[in-house]
């Protein structure tokens, strides 16, 4: 082999179909020795792509706190666990897993975010852990545009048709929306499972496990998905439209409902007869990337025969069957003993062969001492490769910039509404604030039975996943696009107290916190350096709050060709558990003539709102986060959950605390149709402005005013009284205008009633 | 001697965990039997409940499939000798499928189907059913009072009922017709899917099959909305009882 | 302004399960079927001017037809083949997308699902049988309607 070969196979590098660098490659074939096989280089481009690898956010992301008292098991695998409680003798732990697929979704929306809720429900299952709700936090393009229309009702439509044939309810979500999204969608979603703290399930393989089968589970391999992870690396073009669609996985959501029941039975076994397995997920990187990985961390090696592997198309090259990323694929690391009662669990019991063409069960290979990855071909050895050096990866320290944000503290005067009503209007209808019922009432929200506040009639959906215990799940996103592109640090900090916020308004706990980064091209300094300043910002809020992460996910390279990087985008979701489900609220007014009380200091900073988009006030500082306030605020709402002082509550967000009034109101439009008058006094009007601030904590509608307010004082936490609730269907403002919720409910149900309305597909170019 | 249920699960069957909570909870002896235990595996059993999901991913179409299954067989012979028999959702079309429901043509020939929502779209809704026949015309719910008005969620995206029209004004003269959607007083309201007459759940002439397409079963730990779908349970345990004990 | 039908029949190049299950099931009840053929057809009536450009577009639709895994076929008369049967659905309003998008040139969509029996010999099964399969399964008369 001389110089002349490895520059030959690096200037051959596009053609043949990785995104590896110059000096990765040169890296490679100097630790071999030799030049790579093609399945050898497919995949090393797919470990240490930047989906896999996270080679230049790993560095960073090392600031985020990841201990503390509620975690079971932080981020060393595909997802964490959190504590949740003791029942009947066991503890019992919540898992939640966070991934993007981004990339997918904007080419092949349907089957990219389909897929995208395949594979997160995934890594919840590999850590034997039942499957119990979803969440899918998105990022739409601008909706008048038909091209980012016709992508968001694809979206959407692909995570509802996957999560309702699995049968796991979404319990959440948001929608925002943002031209720096017209070219690349985000797609997070967001897993839940729960499982027994004694029978969590690893990704790695076993100690003692030298001989042990190393079994693929699930669909025939083909051509699909190969390619993927390097793909979602990489800027979208279109002219690779065409390759990049077969790139995109192809979801089954069928098969894989049967693959999840099967697996639950594999659990049972297991159990009953005390036996250690590894179980990891087929994802990026396809069987190579999961065995090698499932050896590499127990410290073993594989070896593989890829004939064995089970295919629908005939005359795969090795290179597919090996990296290729069919999806609903599972790898078990099992004693032999064990094999023949898993290969019938799967295969007859379940019968996944008659059911989906080729899919099946097979042995594949066989764990191995030392720490290589061995595998053959047709009696062809395919890939000989050190696991240390294929999984461990590159690590990249680039340079970044970070802008710091400098806003005048006092923005300067504008021109405003009307009248508080039209104020309220204005909001009500903005792309951000509207109504989001025609999208979530696509997704099953109470299958399993098990849930106590499906999506829409609270802050976070909650879950009660254990049958006859009185302990609550619940699930909350945020994410604020408008802020992101003001001050990334300042909106990450601000993802974290919402997400927290919104789960503490149901009463529960926070337990931990996942994230998903969503940035532009990292050899961007000043992209790469939003990221940064984005993962300084989670790290400071979920210290100061005492929240961990547990999980989470990188995607980088959300721009186009033509230059146009999303908003930096933290994506945060918060997991929090209700000890008992009796002390919970939504959001609805109960009755007329309660007292309506916020929480917490306001900051009335009109920085990245809807109130001052709208008016187009610009330079104004974001609201500021006083830490201490907000933790004692939430610790005090959560007491007064315990104590049944709270009737409903909301936390102020989008739009600000008269829109927090206003949905609390819409809540009980078509039943108990309870309004809301503001106290005379109150701050609600335009001259103020502060009624239209985000940050501002917790609306609350109070059971019981004098032990609250008591309560409040004891706590030290700022409470005021700001409204009452009324018998007529009307929004009373301080100074005693009143608008008719029924015209606001129509503003605000209005512009995204039509979000199915059919859009063109473009003129097709004749060839 | 208590009646034992089985829960009967196909390939792609998503909803079996809270139906078979819902039946133990009103005190029955009910167990999940999977379709690879066939039509032996079901025999013994005293009554049947076909819960939601995605049988066989809706191939050729929602039930087709489930309803040929060797499986089915022992249901439809139990249902042919007056056990109870109760098709939820996707479970609801399969016995619809299997000829079982209205039961006024041959077996798996179907007369009426549940088909497409008008919107084309999958719909996740809380809703109301109301009793449209005298108690005792559906053996397994006499127990139940009339007009009785139960919570239940509508999650489909295929519950519209199809029928020809002589077919559809058989049913109705016939009282086949035995729940229609309805508000949480009981009034008449335009069915959400478009089902046609409103119906939401259509019985045998015998009245031992029922097939309900919105679901009493899963508002269990609902703190949003009253959840009374469990007295449809309780009725169901209340005659089969009975029909034991006789 | 005329108007006319114009199918375009998308079938897959990968393996078909609803094809296979369907083939299992009438194996069951007992048809001799070798093997079973489908496809998907969405009837499009649309301005004979358009049709070129119908024709051009419908494969860039990604909601119906994806090059990795689909073949198109286009047929000018909307009718199914000798050995074919087409299941309609009765009394449906036309939609007016395909795929769930807009086309400019198409006035109304009908979508169907086109089917093939095939006996040991790798040909058309006998009408009768065809006609036996689509009556026990492939068609619900409730709601469908079976064109061959």
């Amino acid at each position: 082999m001389v110089d002349t070969d490895v520059e030959g196979l690096i200037a051959e590098r596009g053609r043949i179909g990785v995104a590896l660098t110059p000096d990765e490659i040169r890296a490679i074939v100097a630790h071999l020795g030799r030049l790579p096989t093609e399945t050898e280089l497919f995949a090393f481009d797919a470990q240490w792509s930047e989906h896999c690898s996270y080679k230049s956010s790993r560095h960073h992301l090392r600031k985020l706190p990841v201990d503390g008292p509620t975690v079971m098991q932080g981020p060393a695998e595909d997802a964490g666990i959190v504590h949740l409680g003791r029942w009947n003798g066991e503890s019992y732990g919540v898992v939640i897993a966070h991934e993007s697929h981004n990339h997918p979704s904007q080419v092949v929306p349907f089957e990219g975010a389909a897929t995208g809720v395949g594979g997160i429900v995934r890594d919840v299952l590999c850590m034997g852990a039942e499957i119990i709700g979803l969440a899918d936090p998105l990022r739409f393009g601008r909706l008048d545009d038909p091209h980012c229309r016709y992508v968001a009702q694809s979206v959407v439509d692909g995570i509802a048709a996957y999560g309702n044939a699995i049968g796991v309810p979404n319990l959440g979500g948001d929608v925002y929306i943002d031209e720096s999204f017209d070219d690349n969608v985000l797609v997070n979603v967001v897993a839940l499972g729960l499982v027994r703290e004694s029978e969590i399930i690893h990704s790695r393989a076993p100690r003692d496990s030298i001989g042990y089968d190393i079994v693929l589970v699930g669909k025939a391999t083909d051509r699909s998905g190969f390619g993927g992870a390097s793909f979602s690396s990489l800027t979208l073009d279109d002219a690779d439209a065409e390759a990049n669609k077969g790139a995109v996985q192809v979801p089954d959501p069928f098969l894989k409902n049967v693959i999840i029941r099967a697996s639950y039975r594999v659990f049972e076994e297991l159990r009953r007869d005390g036996i250690v397995a590894g179980f990891k997920d087929l994802g990026a990187g396809g069987f190579a990337g999961c065995s090698a990985e499932l050896c590499a961390s127990g410290g073993v090696g594989a070896a593989v025969e890829l004939d064995r592997v089970p295919t629908s198309q005939p005359d795969l090259p090795p290179a597919v069957v090996a990296i290729g990323e069919t999806q609903e694929r599972l790898c078990w690391i099992v004693p032999p003993t064990f094999t023949p009662r898993l290969l019938a669990i799967y295969n007859e019991e379940f019968s996944l062969p008659r059911i989906s063409r080729g899919a099946a069960a097979a042995v594949v290979g066989k764990v191995v001492e030392g720490g290589r990855y061995h595998a053959t071909y047709r009696g062809e050895v395919v890939m000989d490769v050190d696991l240390d050096f294929l999984t461990g990866g590159v690590r990249y320290n680039r340079p970044y910039t970070i802008a710091l944000p400098n806003p005048p503290a006092e923005h300067p005067p504008y021109e405003g509404f009307r009248d508080t009503a039209s104020a309220l209007a204005a909001l009500l209808a903005h792309r951000d604030v509207c109504s989001r019922r025609t999208i979530f009432q696509r997704y099953d929200g109470v299958v399993r039975g098990t849930t106590a506040i499906p999506p829409g009639y609270a802050d976070a959906g909650v879950i009660c996943p254990i049958p006859g215990a009185p302990l609550g799940v619940a699930l909350a996103v945020a994410g604020n696009p408008r802020y992101g592109k003001l001050d990334p640090q300042l909106a990450a900090e601000h993802a974290v107290v919402e997400a927290v916020r919104n789960v503490v308004a149901v009463g529960a706990r926070p337990l931990g916190l996942t994230d998903c980064l969503n940035f532009g091209d990292p050899t961007v300094p000043e992209h790469l350096g939003a990221l940064v300043a984005a993962v300084d910002g989670l790290s400071y809020a979920a210290r100061r709050l005492g929240t961990p992460f547990v999980s989470g996910n990188v995607s980088l390279y959300n721009q186009s060709k033509s230059g146009r990087t999303v908003a930096p985008s933290p994506i945060v979701a918060c997991v929090g558990g209700i000890d008992d489900i009796a002390a919970t609220a939504t959001m609805a007014f109960k009755r007329a003539g309660a007292a309506i009380y916020t929480v917490g200091i306001p900051d009335v900073h009109l920085g990245g709102s809807v109130y001052a988009e709208l008016l187009g006030i610009e330079g104004a500082m974001l609201p500021r986060l006083d830490y201490d306030d907000i933790e004692r605020a939430n610790a005090f709402v959560l007491v007064a959950f315990r104590e049944g002082l709270i009737a409903a509550a909301h936390d102020v967000s989008d739009g600000g605390t008269l829109v927090a009034l206003a949905k609390m109101a819409f809540a009980t439009h078509d039943g108990s149709r309870i309004g809301v008058a503001m106290a005379p006094g109150a701050r609600d009007g335009i001259v103020c402005d502060d009624a239209f601030a985000e940050a501002t904590g917790f609306v609350i509608e109070v059971a019981d005013e004098e032990a609250f307010a008591l309560l409040a004082f004891t706590r030290d936490v700022v409470v005021e009284r700001i409204a009452t609730t009324t018998a007529a269907y009307d929004f009373t403002f301080a100074d005693g205008s009143r608008a008719a919720l029924d015209d606001l409910y129509e503003a605000w149900s209005a512009p995204l009633r039509d979000f199915y309305a059919p859009v063109r597909a473009p003129e097709a170019v004749q060839r | 001697m208590s009646a034992r249920v089985a829960v009967v699960v196909f390939p792609g069957t998503n909803s079996e965990d809270e139906t078979l909570r819902a039946l133990t909870a009103v005190g029955l002896d009910a167990e999940i039997v999977h379709w690879s235990r066939g039509a032996a595996g079901l025999r013994p059993f005293d009554a049947y409940v076909l819960p939601g999901g995605f049988s066989y991913e809706d191939r050729v179409r929602a039930g087709a499939v489930a309803a040929h299954d060797e499986a089915m067989d022992a249901v439809i012979a139990g249902a042919q000798a007056g056990k109870y028999v109760l098709g939820i959702c996707n479970g609801a079309q399969t016995l619809l499928e299997a000829g079982l429901v209205p039961g006024t043509g041959p077996l798996r020939r179907p007369t009426a189907a549940f088909a497409p929502n008008a919107s084309g779209k999958f719909q996740s809704l809380h809703v109301h059913v109301r009793l449209n026949v005298p108690p005792g015309r559906v053996p397994m719910l006499a127990s139940l009072p009339p007009d009785c008005v139960i919570p239940a969620w509508a999650s489909h995206g295929e519950g519209r009922l199809a029928a020809t029209e002589a077919e559809l004004d058989r049913m109705e003269r016939e009282g086949h017709i035995a729940f229609v959607y309805c508000d949480a007083r009981g009034a008449d309201v335009p069915a959400p899917n478009g089902s046609a007459r409103g119906a939401a759940a259509l019985t045998n002439a015998a009245g031992n099959v029922l097939a309900i397409m919105p679901h009493p079963e899963r508002a269990e730990r609902a703190i949003y909305a009253p959840s009374g779908g469990i007295v449809f349970f309780a009725a169901f345990a209340a005659a089969l009882a009975g029909a034991v004990a006789r | 302004m005329s108007e006319v039908d114009r199918a375009y029949v998308v079938s897959l190049t990968i393996p078909d399960n609803e094809a296979y299950t369907a083939l299992t099931t009438l194996a069951r009840m007992g048809l001799p079927v070798e093997r079973a053929v489908r496809a998907d057809v969405w009837i499009v009536n649309l301005d004979p001017a358009r049709a070129a450009d119908v024709d051009a577009t419908v494969p860039t639709l990604e909601g119906i037809f994806n090059p990795n895994k689909h073949r198109l076929e286009i047929r000018s008369d909307a009718l199914p083949r000798p050995g074919e049967v087409w299941i309609m659905p009765r009394d449906e309003r036309p939609a007016i997308t395909i795929g769930g998008r807009a086309v400019e040139g198409v006035r109304g969509v009908r979508r169907c699902t086109a089917w093939r029996l095939l006996d040991a010999h790798g040909g058309d099964v006998a009408p009768a049988l065809l006609a036996r399969a689509t009556e026990m399964f492939l068609c619900n008369p409730a709601f469908q309607e079976a064109i061959s």
